[in-house]
């Protein structure tokens, strides 16, 4: 397992274990270009870490991308990578703030503005939805993963997705009446209307294309779901203030509505400002 | 197979198309299927291909389950319609992707999700696994014919003010509202069509529909 | 939706065989349809894209429709490099040294990328396919110039494009394949206003070119010199920058690929 080095600053690279080196000793790519080296231009031990180099290079440095750093004459390799938690957090955030499913890729919508008239069902759907699309969300890409990849069945991808959901959906409703009436009888109805969320839909669709790995495709359910439910929960205390107000009668009840969350999303522009 | 505990007059051609349209239209009264209305409205040519999509998918779907309600169990009627649903969609999906390429690659996504429309299903279990197939046809017509009037109506909308254009063509020398072309704007144009089609039917001296809203 | 709470607990048996039944038969049915539809469409899809490609190419490099396009194909083995060429399969070392040639057999050179990237695995022992870029030829073989494919990060998701140069690597023009940035905002970067203030420049002036905010003066000259920099779209100063940092990486990556193989001096005039 190669040691990993950090990127500091934008031309800057701290590199732990790194006995002091010419830069010419060194070789540095990004992991997708392994052939195109990046010119380093000074090797000097850091100040404030012991055993560490800071390397300078000429080009930019994306904290983005992998890269990889060999010593030539050792063979010695460290990477320099996002952790893979850090990219599953970035994948989360990003999912229910930066690219909100309900304000910005505007998923979601019918059940959004069924439910999301009283506080109470505004929660309570929030967190079923949540919950069964981390489930739908993983079982999917395993599905995706080990069977449709496998055998080259890309084109049942929508088919199969469908399946499985409303497969887990049924599931969900006979387990939770069996085992926890009270529980289900809260619950239930919501429960039956996430197959018509498309949310749970496109969640496993983006991971499918983007070909994430299970941690990632995870995130991207849980911050998908935890998005929703905030969307939920803003808009149900928003619509809930709206009814007492004094409402021009031709916006009363869904133009509102729209108009809320219209505004909402206006107010969500803001986190695309949020470098995660 | 099913059985309605009553049979449900059958509306005629030119009333199911005035509920497509207008007092009954997806997307400004039953509020459903608006993701995409949002989503791939930036543009009046975006909005009639989706409308298209969603028009045959509505059809081709209506067509199959008169065709086989007889055979599907009524316990699995859904997954069934769900089923008949993705597999029109897949086939769509497919053959907008061979024939026109560069339209799929704007919208290519919200294609797949047509399958989650509450609209289709909802006009299949209310309207086309009772009535006889000609209806049937006409009411997803309608009902299709509705959806994509809505999604091109928004699309000029959102692409007159917000980008300037129309069907491509320059039409202002400015952007004066960019704000439309994001998603915000998507929200504001429909929430005020929404009040302006209440606002003819106040006009028209009709008592406003309920302030509705519950439909998922 | 099915009602739950109304369903009777005991379903008997030959109602679950039949419910099991006809949801079975949906579920095949279905498949042979969609297995049925996609073995049509899947070939002219397959052919749209590569069609769509090579035009993509000529147009930025400015080809007549008989002119020759070669694709060349990157791939990563063990510590190894591989780039497939029309004829060939060069191995080099990661360091660059050429470790050897494999000839591409007659059988392979026309079949689908699939196929040669298959072979080129079985190869190298395990290969990935990393990138691509392509060569125009003039019909007489001398080389007209390149197109590169690259991707890079913009402000929501990756922004993949393609990057022409002439045989001096001086800019031909650049084309967005794919984004996601906002309408309005970081879209306006497939703008031909924006994305044509790259034309011209060589791989001396891409080191330093700077991006500068605020819209692009009326007088900005025609021809570009060195400092001219790149005007970014107002209200997207991060999607300009991400393709301006994708540019100059594609570039420098292509000219340092293109020197290793040795096709600028008509070494591999395959």
């Amino acid at each position: 397992m190669p040691d990993r080095g950090k990127i500091i600053d934008v031309h800057q690279l701290a590199v732990p274990g790194l006995p002091p080196t010419a830069p010419e000793q060194l070789r540095l790519t990004t992991t997708t270009d392994p052939d195109v080296p990046i010119a380093i231009t000074v090797v000097a031990p850091a100040t404030d870490r012991p055993e560490t180099a800071v390397l300078t290079t000429a080009a930019t440095l994306d904290p983005k991308l992998a890269y990889q750093l060999t010593h030539l004459e050792t063979g010695t390799q460290w990477i320099v990578a996002p952790s893979l938690i850090g990219t599953a957090l970035t994948v989360l955030i990003a999912a229910a703030l930066v690219q909100n499913f309900v304000f910005t890729r505007y998923l979601g919508l019918c059940v959004f503005f069924g439910v999301s008239r009283k506080r109470d069902t505004a929660i309570g759907m929030g967190v079923t939805f949540t919950i069964v699309g981390c489930l739908s969300g993983a079982l999917a890409w395993a599905i995706d993963r080990f069977v449709l990849g496998r055998l080259q069945l890309h084109f049942l991808q929508i088919i199969i997705f469908i399946g499985i959901i409303a497969c887990l959906v049924q599931t969900v409703d006979t387990i939770l009446r069996k085992v926890h009436r009270p529980l289900h009888r809260k619950f239930g109805i919501y429960v039956v209307l996430i197959t018509t969320n498309c949310i749970i839909l496109a969640v496993p669709l983006l991971n499918a294309l983007n070909q994430r790995g299970f941690l990632e495709s995870l995130a991207l359910a849980l911050g998908s779901g935890l998005g929703f439910a905030l969307a939920l929960f803003l808009m149900s205390c928003a619509r809930e203030r709206a009814d007492l107000a004094p409402v021009p009668i031709v916006f009363r009840g869904l133009p509102i509505a729209f108009i809320l969350a219209g505004l909402f999303a206006l107010a969500f522009l803001g986190f695309s400002g949020l470098r995660v | 197979m099913s059985e309605p505990e009553f049979k449900l007059p059958t509306p005629s051609a030119r009333e199911l198309l005035w509920r497509g349209f207008f007092s009954e239209n997806p997307v400004f009264r039953l509020a459903l299927s608006l993701c995409p209305a949002v989503a791939v409205t930036t543009t009046a040519k975006n909005g009639l291909l989706m409308g298209i999509a969603v028009l045959a998918v509505q059809v081709l779907s209506s067509f199959t389950v008169v065709c086989v309600r007889r055979w599907i169990h009524d316990k699995v009627r859904i997954p069934v319609y769900t089923i008949i649903i993705a597999t029109w969609v897949t086939v769509i999906d497919m053959c907008c992707a061979a024939l026109v390429p560069a339209v799929y690659a704007e919208i290519g996504l919200y294609i797949k999700l047509i399958v989650a429309f509450a609209i289709i299903i909802s006009r299949l279990e209310l309207f086309a696994s009772q009535q006889p197939l000609g209806p049937s046809l006409v009411d997803g017509f309608a009902m299709g014919l509705g959806f994509a009037f809505a999604m091109v109506l928004i699309g000029s909308l959102r692409e007159a003010l917000g980008g300037g254009t129309f069907w491509g063509i320059a039409l202002l020398p400015d952007r004066p509202l960019l704000f439309l072309l994001l998603p915000a704007g998507g929200f504001f144009t429909i929430g005020l069509l929404m009040a302006a089609m209440n606002w003819i039917d106040l006009w028209r001296g009709r008592r406003l529909p309920g302030s509705g809203g519950g439909h998922a | 939706m099915n009602d739950p709470t109304n369903q009777t607990p005991t379903v008997d048996r030959r109602e679950f065989w039949r419910i099991v039944r006809s949801l079975a038969v949906a579920c095949v049915l279905a498949a042979t349809v969609l297995g049925i539809v996609f073995t049509r469409t899947e070939p002219s899809i397959r052919a749209l894209t590569i069609e769509r490609e090579q035009e993509t190419v000529r147009r930025l490099l400015d080809l007549p429709d008989s002119a020759r396009i070669d694709e060349i194909r990157r791939y990563a083995g063990h510590a190894v490099t591989g780039y497939l060429m029309p004829t060939t399969l060069r191995v080099h070392t990661e360091e660059g040294s050429l470790l050897r040639q494999i000839p591409v057999p007659q059988a392979l050179q026309a079949a689908p990328a699939e196929e040669r990237d298959r072979w080129v695995t079985e190869q190298l022992g395990d290969a990935e396919l990393l990138g691509r870029f392509f060569i125009g030829r003039h019909p007489k073989g001398t080389v007209a110039g390149y197109v590169t494919e690259a991707s890079q990060y913009g402000f929501k998701s990756l922004i993949r494009f393609f990057v022409a140069l002439n045989p001096i690597f001086q800019i031909q023009g650049v084309e967005i394949l794919a984004h996601e940035e906002d309408p309005g905002l970081g879209a306006e970067i497939t703008r031909p206003w924006f994305r044509n203030q790259f034309i011209g420049r060589s791989v001396d002036d891409l080191a330093t070119l700077a991006v500068v905010k605020g819209p692009m003066p009326a007088d900005r000259p025609a021809t570009v010199t060195a400092d001219t920099p790149i005007y970014a779209v107002t209200g997207a100063t991060i999607s300009s920058r991400a393709l301006t940092d994708g540019v100059k990486q594609a570039v420098a990556h292509l000219q340092y690929r293109v020197r290793l193989l040795g096709i600028a001096d008509g070494g591999d005039n395959e």
